[in-house]
């Protein structure tokens, strides 16, 4: 399954210059400077680049979902992606593991590993 | 910047870790007025003020709030900002801003109540949303207190070079030993790496003991002219050189988070010193969590990419080690009272070179690295000092 729409990273811009995908909100392409950009749509898997399993979360209002892990992913079209990170029950995630796209939320993308071993 | 433009003449502290009865401006005032008596200065003989934001106080233009609450009328003033990077950024602005003319003698003061003000939750929650250093909107929806963003760095750090995480405890260990010479500090009891390997999770692979304190704490360093250094009776402290490095503001927007833009600060200070990190008796490193300072040990060339964690496995960093780190204990031990730390460091190296180092004075030092490191691991500013034997 492959949830992929810009509705999952309504910030992902494409450069119409470069070619440079973008997910951090700037006005100008990090690679060449040009202003003009496009809405991109991605694939939405990837490698894991990096991950933490949050124990205590900083807010009273987190600390009802904790522990959950935070995750950095590098999609296959070249762009690192912020978003959460689900495993099995007693699995722990590893960097380079490739992972997929399994549900936008409301305000962040969550991601399963699709690493053999683990399915 | 030229080499040896501008000198420190005096360092000062307010009382470091629990100080309920101090709030953040009488810190800072402590710390200042112990600055320049340390200098031999008073407040009359300050034409320039620096220093940093306040979590605690919100301050709008704080260094105008801090120069009208300690009753000064600077010449040249300004907000340095570059979070754990601006204590070591406050030394070199104040050092090109006697440089050029702008004034002769610069106060450089920074400080809060973040334990007493915020309690250590109100703390953490605050630098995990308001200002924090998480992305609005791509970073803070996920929930990562600030240590899981520094987690991030050690996860990685451990994957592609191996190091472990008694490696990184190994480093609050030496914080902890070195505090415990130090009056002032805030943790002072010793611990091993088995307490911090076995102490409460926060964010793996981070227990609580890989993280810096939240402490309350202000300090202040007097930058002057080589004039008015000469003059005064105390040895100067020389800012040989100084170098920043910008890496990302956000931590998902990265390229690396293994090797850091401390490696381009590193390289412009000692550039400008005309020395190498083998010329560096000691180091004063930005040691907001362990992890931190295996990055920095390998970035600042004390050692190759990926061999940090055996640095200081070695005992490299120990009092006794080939590179002594952060005498006093650092913001793991000695406090942490949030941006303002960083100016700790700078008072440390400062110390050391002047003799002033009490029970904790190293032997043989004369030239100093003091790295500032901001953001999550973005932002750097590194600075080499050095006594008279350095120049």
């Amino acid at each position: 399954m492959t949830v992929a729409n810009q509705n999952v990273f309504p910030t992902m811009r494409r450069c119409t210059a470069c070619g440079s995908l973008r997910f951090y909100p700037k006005p100008l392409c990090p690679a060449c400077h040009d202003a003009k950009s496009e809405a991109a749509q991605v694939n939405g898997q990837g490698e894991l680049y990096s991950f933490t399993v949050v124990h205590r979360a900083p807010t009273r209002e987190l600390k009802a979902e904790a522990p959950y892990i935070i995750a950095l992913v590098d999609l296959d079209e070249g762009v690192r992606v912020t978003g959460r990170l689900i495993m099995p029950e007693g699995r722990t995630p590893r960097c380079g593991d490739r992972v997929r796209l399994v549900a936008g939320g409301q305000s962040f993308a969550i991601f399963e590993s699709i690493d053999r071993e683990i399915i | 910047m030229m080499r040896a433009a501008a000198a420190i003449v005096g360092t000062g502290e307010s009382r470091i870790g629990v100080v309920p009865d101090r709030t953040s401006m009488e810190l800072i005032a402590d710390a200042a007025a112990q600055a320049l008596e340390n200098a031999g200065l008073t407040f009359k003989d300050v034409d320039g003020l620096l220093t940093t934001p306040s979590r605690v106080e919100g301050w709008p233009m704080p260094c105008v709030v801090v120069a009208d609450a300690l009753g000064l009328k600077p010449s040249y003033f300004a907000t340095v900002d570059v979070a754990g990077a601006s204590g070591t950024s406050m030394i070199h602005q104040a050092a090109m801003a006697v440089a050029t003319g702008a004034c002769s003698t610069v106060l450089c003061v920074a400080g809060q109540s973040l334990l007493s003000g915020m309690s250590r939750g109100g703390a953490i929650a605050s630098m995990a949303t308001r200002g924090s250093a998480a992305h609005a909107e791509l970073e803070q929806p996920l929930g990562p207190p600030i240590p899981a963003l520094y987690a991030l760095v050690a996860q990685r750090h451990m994957h592609e070079y191996g190091t472990t995480h008694e490696q990184m405890a190994q480093v609050a260990v030496e914080m902890r030993r070195n505090a415990g010479l130090n009056p002032n500090a805030h943790m002072r009891e010793p611990i091993t790496v088995e307490d911090v390997i076995n102490a409460p999770m926060i964010t793996s692979p981070l227990g609580r003991l890989d993280c810096s304190l939240v402490s309350d704490g202000a300090g202040a360093v007097i930058v002057t002219t080589p004039e008015r250094a000469r003059n005064l009776n105390g040895q100067p402290v020389w800012l040989l050189g100084a170098g920043y490095g910008l890496g990302h503001a956000w931590v998902g927007d990265s390229g690396s988070l293994t090797t850091t833009a401390a490696v381009a600060s590193g390289a412009d200070a000692y550039r400008g010193a005309s020395i190498s990190p083998s010329d560096i008796d000691f180091a004063c490193l930005y040691d907001c969590f362990t992890i931190t300072v295996i990055a920095e040990l390998e970035d600042l060339g004390f050692c190759p990419k990926g061999e940090g964690g055996a640095f200081v496995e070695s005992g490299g960093i120990a009092r006794s080690g080939i590179l002594p780190v952060n005498p006093h204990g650092g913001l793991l031990s000695a406090g942490h009272s949030g941006v303002p730390a960083g100016i700790f460091h700078v008072i440390e190296a400062a110390r050391q070179i002047r003799q002033e180092g009490g029970d904790r004075q190293l032997e043989r030092v004369s030239t100093a690295l003091v790295h500032g490191n901001g953001g999550i691991i973005g932002v750097h500013c590194s600075l080499i000092l050095g006594g008279a034997d350095a120049l």
